[in-house]
């Protein structure tokens, strides 16, 4: 049994070590690239989203890499994604893969892990099936940790290209782990590697807020690298979705005291219903960074992602009410990357402009 | 009192239920104009520039009847069954309004879970009904007759007496489909299907035709079981009008439609199955009469000649 996670940002990683705990052998699918688009483009329907023929992708590259099990991300949640892993278990069956699929609801994480690990793991009691989540969970939160940090760091690196060169050999670090007793003693030191980048703290920088869906934002073959490039031209980003955020206790949204609940409350005004993929969270966390975390927000979606085209009409509406600037971006298969750049300068300058003002 | 109701979207499903729950309320109905162009143009000011033709419409629906009416209806119908769902736009669609314009009358905007049965749905009438009248009594009466009046619908439409475009028109105005024509099978969600200005007129087009349209509400009753709610309008309707013996297909879907992207797919499947030739029109504002005439013509007369042989 070979089992694969889509190299979804740092899931695959994380994941590969979580199985390694299970005893189970991981296939890494390679990073989301144009051979990816070309598969799934060949595979999915022609007006489907963009993230759901890349994931058909993933899952082929996967499969090619003699995946017998792939842990496909989807779930019931108003978005395609929900309903279009059933419909892509069959293509790749039709298209001779012969792989068992299972979903990890990314709607329902916390409820969803032990599910997932039992079906994975087979006949085994619950206690050995905690361990590794507990790993899982710790692993996450440290990958979580480190791109939190390198988000912010980037804007002010002395020297470029220094912070992506110590996350790549602090990921290769956690990439090493083997299990939670490992985790706990080197995790401050992983993180110093990152930490330990000399930075200039007088420069001046600007934050922006990184909201919108979620595969989007996790696939820089899509965004065209948008992370780096804004980091790059002294921007601090703050990104709404990171996983420990998506694996909360299920408690109703009026007791959570967590940054999650918080947005939720914040988003209220905005959008009230609960309209799948990622739309409440989106519109949550922008109103809750609109309260003076951030300078600007960008919002991003895949081209035509209908919860996403929801929360951008709310987003007109905190615009026009907090004052904030959005910049939406929307992404497919024609996306070229001389347009974002164009338009993300521009951002940038006006943001300067509006601080300039002193807004 | 006055309540507007959008002629777009769920006015062509439910419209009967509605007009039959607030006339025994006592209460008047408006219903927006039919679509033209200036419909199309007052929308289009307020929607995401990405999203699809329908909504844009309903968008311009909207905007004939801000200053005409005293409340307007906007339901946001989240689920008819436990375990589906429903697109994003329709159930944040009193959001949706609310973030975009600011000048509307209040909403009367229930949120529609048919999964929680039969309390929740009517703890939801008393709460719609509640601003209108006090007495429970009433409201029985108002929801019974919502009731009936959606089943009466629904038998006149399998019959082919009634079809959504005629829901606030007096019965008999409609010229009967041509029973003994080509059976094709027109599938699509009913604002895609009975809005001639979406269309182009495709349903009238294709009676000169010389077609007998089978659309989704002449073919059976609608199971509330799939995973989108209105899945049965596309898939649905496609296997019934198979089992049936259609000669072709007809798929209308709105382009940048987030369920019926996949379930296009599905329909697909099932006409290369069946070897039944299947058309997709996809509509936005853009797409041309003159293409949409050439591309029906031809398809009708593949049709034809396939018969021949």
């Amino acid at each position: 049994m070979k089992v694969a996670f889509p190299p979804l940002g740092i899931i695959s990683l994380a994941a590969e070590c979580y199985l390694g705990a299970l005893g189970i052998e991981a296939v890494v699918p390679p990073a989301t690239s144009r051979r990816t688009l070309d598969i799934g483009i060949q595979g999915s329907p022609e007006m489907v989203c963009i993230p759901c023929k890349l994931l058909f992708g993933n899952y082929v590259e996967a499969a090619e890499r003699g995946a017998t099990d792939i842990v496909m991300l989807g779930g019931p949640g108003t978005c395609r994604l929900g309903y279009s892993a059933a419909q892509q278990a069959r293509r790749l069956r039709e298209w001779g893969f012969a792989v068992r699929t299972h979903t990890l609801d990314l709607y329902h994480s916390h409820r969803d892990l032990l599910r997932l690990t039992r079906a994975l793991a087979g006949e085994r009691p619950v206690h050995e099936l905690v361990e590794p989540i507990r790993f899982l969970l710790g692993l996450l939160s440290l990958t979580d940790a480190l791109e939190t940090t390198v988000l912010v760091a980037r804007a002010r690196e002395r020297e470029r290209g220094a912070v992506d060169r110590a996350y790549a050999a602090a990921l290769e670090r956690v990439a090493a782990l083997r299990d939670r007793q490992e985790l706990k003693e080197q995790r401050d030191e992983i993180l110093g590697l990152v930490r330990a980048v000399e930075l200039d703290p007088d420069r001046p920088v600007l934050r922006v807020g990184l909201v919108g869906d979620a595969y989007t934002i996790l696939t820089p073959f899509l965004n065209h690298n948008l992370e780096v490039r804004l980091g790059r031209m002294g921007v601090e980003v703050y990104r709404w979705f990171h996983y420990t955020g998506r694996i909360s206790l299920p408690l109703p949204d009026r007791l959570r005291r967590d940054r999650g609940g918080r947005a939720r409350r914040a988003g209220e005004r905005y959008l009230k219903r609960d309209v799948g993929g990622f739309a409440r969270s989106t519109v949550g966390e922008a109103a809750l960074m609109a309260q003076g975390e951030v300078d600007g927000l960008i919002h991003v979606a895949p081209f035509n992602c209908t919860p996403e085209m929801v929360a951008q009409s709310a987003l007109v509406a905190l615009q026009r009410e907090r004052g904030v600037p959005v910049l939406n971006l929307s992404f497919d298969e024609q996306t070229g990357a001389a347009g974002v750049v164009t338009r993300l300068e521009a951002f940038v300058d006006m943001l300067w402009a509006a601080r300039r003002r002193g807004r | 009192m006055r309540v507007g109701v959008p002629r777009a979207l769920s006015f062509y499903r439910f419209h009967p239920t509605w007009a039959a729950f607030f006339d025994r309320l006592g209460i008047e109905i408006v219903v927006s104009p039919p679509t033209n162009r200036a419909t199309l143009e007052a929308g289009l000011p307020y929607a995401v520039a990405e999203t699809c033709l329908p909504m844009k419409l309903f968008y311009g629906h909207v905007r004939a009847l801000v200053g005409q009416v005293d409340q307007l209806l906007v339901p946001s119908i989240r689920r008819l069954a436990p375990g589906s769902s429903n697109c994003a736009r329709l159930i944040g669609l009193p959001d949706l309004l609310r973030a975009t314009m600011s000048d509307l009358p209040p909403l009367i905007a229930p949120d529609i879970d048919l999964s929680q049965g039969l309390p929740a749905l009517m703890t939801l009438v008393l709460e719609v009904g509640a601003p209108f009248s006090r007495n429970p009594l009433t409201l029985r009466d108002a929801v019974l007759a919502a009731w009936d009046a959606y089943r009466a619908a629904r038998q006149a439409m399998m019959e082919g007496r009634l079809t959504p475009a005629g829901f606030d028109r007096p019965p008999g105005e409609l010229p009967p489909a041509p029973a003994d024509g080509l059976p094709v099978a027109v599938v699509g969600h009913p604002y895609n299907l009975y809005d001639p200005f979406i269309n182009h007129q495709l349903l009238a087009r294709l009676a000169r035709l010389g077609v007998n349209a089978l659309t989704p509400e002449r073919l059976g009753p609608q199971p509330a079981d799939d995973y989108w709610a209105f899945e049965y309008e596309l898939v649905g309707a496609a296997r019934l009008a198979l089992e049936r013996g259609v000669r072709g297909l007809i798929a209308v879907v709105a382009f940048g439609c987030g369920p019926d992207a996949i379930l296009l797919d599905e329909v697909q499947r099932l006409s290369r199955e069946a070897g039944v030739p299947l058309m997709t029109l996809v509509l936005d504002e853009h797409s041309g009469e003159a293409g949409l005439v050439t591309r029906l013509e031809a398809f009708v007369d593949m049709l034809n000649w396939r018969g021949a042989r």
